[in-house]
């Protein structure tokens, strides 16, 4: 019990990073922790915001007897998502492990550990959006049912937690089998994400609030159903012991269960792809330039911060257009009816085809992406013109190609004349070309090797933000252009913007050839 | 006969402060084992960085095969190699991968650079490792495969920055040996090493640098005398 103790505390004294921020003596690394403390608390309080507000919509509705089964089927997909996060690092990762395995803990205390953990952090889940469901059912059933939901709350992470683990563990068997394992959870995340995206842009948001609460109550009806333990609480809040018993049981089953299989098998066994095999004939030769950018590409593939960060957006364009006919197949039609709608589509059509283009700009962390390995680039005997354009040319076609398909998918949909349509698929090209350089750019301004974790680069540094930044600000500079100009020129004035922007391209990479990168000092 | 490594003057300080190298000097003919002794900090690395052209620095110059870093650093980079004492290759790369990436670089072709792999992989005990990740490998076999991506090409001058740290005795030999080979094909071997034994037994020619400033340089008998390497190290760290 001691040593368990022990684990917790170890495990506890840098939640939210609050150790590191105590003891840094970098200043700037403490001002940037504490950033990211306020970013979660404020992440929290936006979660439990929409969850209140969700809550409050269903009991001005008239809907309190939905609000258990509805927020727990919620908590228990949150807790779903979350465990699977968290346990990746915790319950799967090697590296974790070898520092306790040569301590004199027994295995089951730190898989014990590292569960109450998990445990923990779910309960968190399933409180932000159980306690304001808990409130407003209350204020609308009275407070009799109030012992019930206690106890619910505390069974209620245990299924999702069961479910997370299993999908966790299944992951990192897959990890070991599949060296491109980043890849294959991007294609699995990509589709959920467009049909989500595709559901939500899709539902009807007006037609009164009779409609409204059809919606609420069809879309309770769902929810309740897909997730059965549900319905038991929901029972149970209304009075039923055999329910109460019924959902706790199996919650402490799976619970159980999952926790059993756990202490049989050894995660640190479920090792990382590390050691995987790469077997097969060695590469053909190459030109330096085209050796440089497969490296960037199997970077890419390798680093599943990277690929998610910069290559999710750019395919959900052409994802949630493929899935379009099959999440409504009547959204095109209802759109060419609606000439309302139609006209000022068409004039932007060009822009919304840039749309996921412009938020990802792979090359604006490329250079730094080469972190300790950056001495490799240093005693290449390649031009700069050679490494840099390998950055671009790879950051451009990673992007161009789902920008193209996804430009080429609207134009299949809703048919624009000829112009438009090359509009639509020249403006792409012209804005991949340009945010590729101009993140390179960025990048040299901003360049820094020694960072310790891929997060700093790809997620909290200057060059990222500054890069995402200049693609908002060049899709507002040219939503301006085109609604200013003439409804029958506004074709023409997306050729040429993209003209502008391929050839502010060429000018860019031109000067960058000449600067001297990847000298550390 | 022109020298491979030509270091005339070299001066280096951080944020103009710190003066990490002082004027120092060395010619490294073709053939040279070249050891450079010196304790942490003395300026080892600085120097061998910047003769891999990774380093600015302040004064002097630096002639690889009588061309100047600072003028043609490209030029120079095609006829060097080098290892850094911690060599932090692509983990994401297979070890076969990572080396037809060099090659490529390099622009080595195919039949060429397949013999070469197979020839130094063999040597260096690596051949079965070479399909697995990076990432998987252990300090000692990164230092292998950088090793082999530094001979692929056939470099003039390999700068080597403690090349023998995480190797187990079996591969020290064999570096050794193959340092040896490679050396005696007019080429040269310029390496910073704290295992002195190692230094006496394979330089034919040692420098010894403190605080930045080079104490001895020449040939190692003439530079040890009567003295063992050890003997002569301690003494210098004391006397300078």
């Amino acid at each position: 019990m001691r040593e368990l103790r022990l684990l917790l505390r170890l495990q506890r004294v840098n939640a939210l990073r609050r150790n590191e921020i105590r003891h840094t003596s970098d200043r700037r690394q403490r001002r940037r922790l504490l950033w990211m403390l306020v970013l979660y608390v404020v992440l929290a309080a936006m979660g439990l915001f929409y969850a209140t507000a969700i809550s409050w919509g269903i009991y001005t509705a008239g809907l309190a007897a939905m609000l258990p089964g509805m927020a727990i089927t919620l908590a228990a997909a949150a807790t779903v998502m979350g465990t699977v996060i968290r346990a990746q690092g915790l319950l799967f990762d090697a590296r974790g492990w070898e520092h306790l395995a040569p301590l004199p803990i027994h295995h089951s205390t730190v898989v014990w550990a590292r569960l109450l953990d998990l445990y923990g952090s779910a309960l968190g889940f399933c409180l932000m959006v159980m306690l304001p469901a808990t409130v407003f059912y209350s204020m609308a059933e009275g407070l009799a049912a109030l012992p019930v939901w206690l106890a619910i709350w505390l069974f209620t992470p245990l299924i999702p937690l069961g479910l997370g683990l299993v999908i966790a563990a299944g992951m990192a068997v897959l990890a070991r089998r599949f060296r491109q394992r980043h890849l294959l959870v991007a294609l699995l995340v990509l589709p959920v994400t467009a049909w989500l995206m595709l559901t939500l842009y899709t539902s009807p948001l007006a037609g009164g609030e009779a409609a409204m609460a059809d919606m609420m109550r069809a879309a309770g009806g769902t929810l309740s159903a897909a997730y059965p333990p549900a319905n038991w609480a929901g029972q149970a809040v209304r009075g039923s012991l055999p329910n109460l018993a019924l959902y706790i049981g199996v919650s402490l089953l799976i619970g159980g269960l999952s926790a059993a299989v756990l202490l049989c098998w050894s995660p640190a066994t479920a090792k990382g792809g590390a050691a995987a095999q790469a077997h097969g004939m060695a590469g053909r030769p190459q030109s330096p330039l085209w050796a440089l950018v497969r490296k960037e590409w199997r970077r890419m593939l390798a680093s599943p911060l990277y690929l998610m960060n910069t290559g999710m957006a750019l395919w959900l364009a052409p994802a949630m257009l493929l899935l379009l006919p099959l999440v409504k197949p009547d959204a095109v039609a209802l759109l060419r009816g609606m000439p309302q709608v139609m006209a000022p589509l068409m004039r932007f059509l060009p822009l919304a085809a840039c749309a996921f283009a412009g938020m990802s700009v792979p090359s604006a962390t490329s250079l730094s992406m080469e972190g300790k390995n950056a001495w490799l680039m240093c005693t290449a005997p390649v031009s700069t013109g050679t490494l840099l354009g390998a950055k671009a040319l790879f950051s451009f076609l990673f992007s161009l190609v789902p920008a193209l398909l996804g430009a080429g998918l609207m134009a299949w949909h809703l048919r624009p004349g000829w112009a438009t349509t090359l509009a639509t698929l020249l403006l792409p090209v012209g804005l991949c070309a340009f945010l590729s350089v101009w993140g390179l750019v960025l990048d040299l301004r901003f360049a820094r090797y020694d960072w310790e974790s891929e997060q700093q680069i790809v997620k909290s540094s200057a060059q990222m933000g500054f890069g995402l930044l200049s693609g908002f600000v060049l899709m507002a500079l040219m939503g301006a252009a085109l609604w200013l100009a003439p409804a029958r020129w506004a074709a023409q004035v997306a050729w040429a913007l993209a003209l502008v922007l391929m050839m502010a391209a060429a000018v860019l990479m031109r000067g960058l050839a000449s600067r001297r990168v990847y000298q550390i000092e | 006969m022109q020298p491979i490594l030509d270091i005339r003057g070299f001066s280096k300080s951080y944020d103009g402060k710190v003066m990490a190298v002082e004027n120092l000097s060395l010619t490294i003919e073709p053939g040279d084992i070249y050891g450079f002794i010196g304790k942490n900090g003395a300026g080892k690395t600085t120097t061998l960085r910047a003769a891999a052209g990774i380093l600015r620095f302040d004064t002097g110059d630096m002639l690889v095969d009588g061309t100047s870093i600072k003028a043609d650093p490209l030029a120079c980079k095609r006829k060097i190699a080098y290892i850094p004492d911690n060599p932090d290759l692509y983990e994401f790369l297979t070890g076969r991968q990572y080396l037809d990436f060099v090659a490529d670089l390099f622009e080595i072709a195919g039949d060429e650079r397949g013999q070469r792999i197979e020839h130094y992989a063999r040597a260096l005990d690596l051949s079965d490792r070479l399909h697995d990740l990076i990432s998987s490998y252990s300090h000692g076999m990164k230092q292998k495969l950088a090793m082999i991506g530094g001979f692929i090409h056939r470099p003039v001058l390999f700068l080597m920055d403690e090349p023998f740290v995480g190797l187990d005795p079996e591969a020290v030999v064999r570096v050794r040996q193959i340092i040896r080979d490679f050396c005696a094909q007019c080429s040269a071997v310029f390496f910073s090493t704290h295992v002195l034994e190692v230094a006496e037994k394979l330089c034919n020619k040692v420098a010894v640098i403190k605080d930045g400033r080079l104490v001895a340089a020449g040939a190692t008998d003439q530079v040890l005398g009567q003295a063992s390497l050890e003997e002569y190290f301690l003494e210098a760290m004391r006397d300078a």
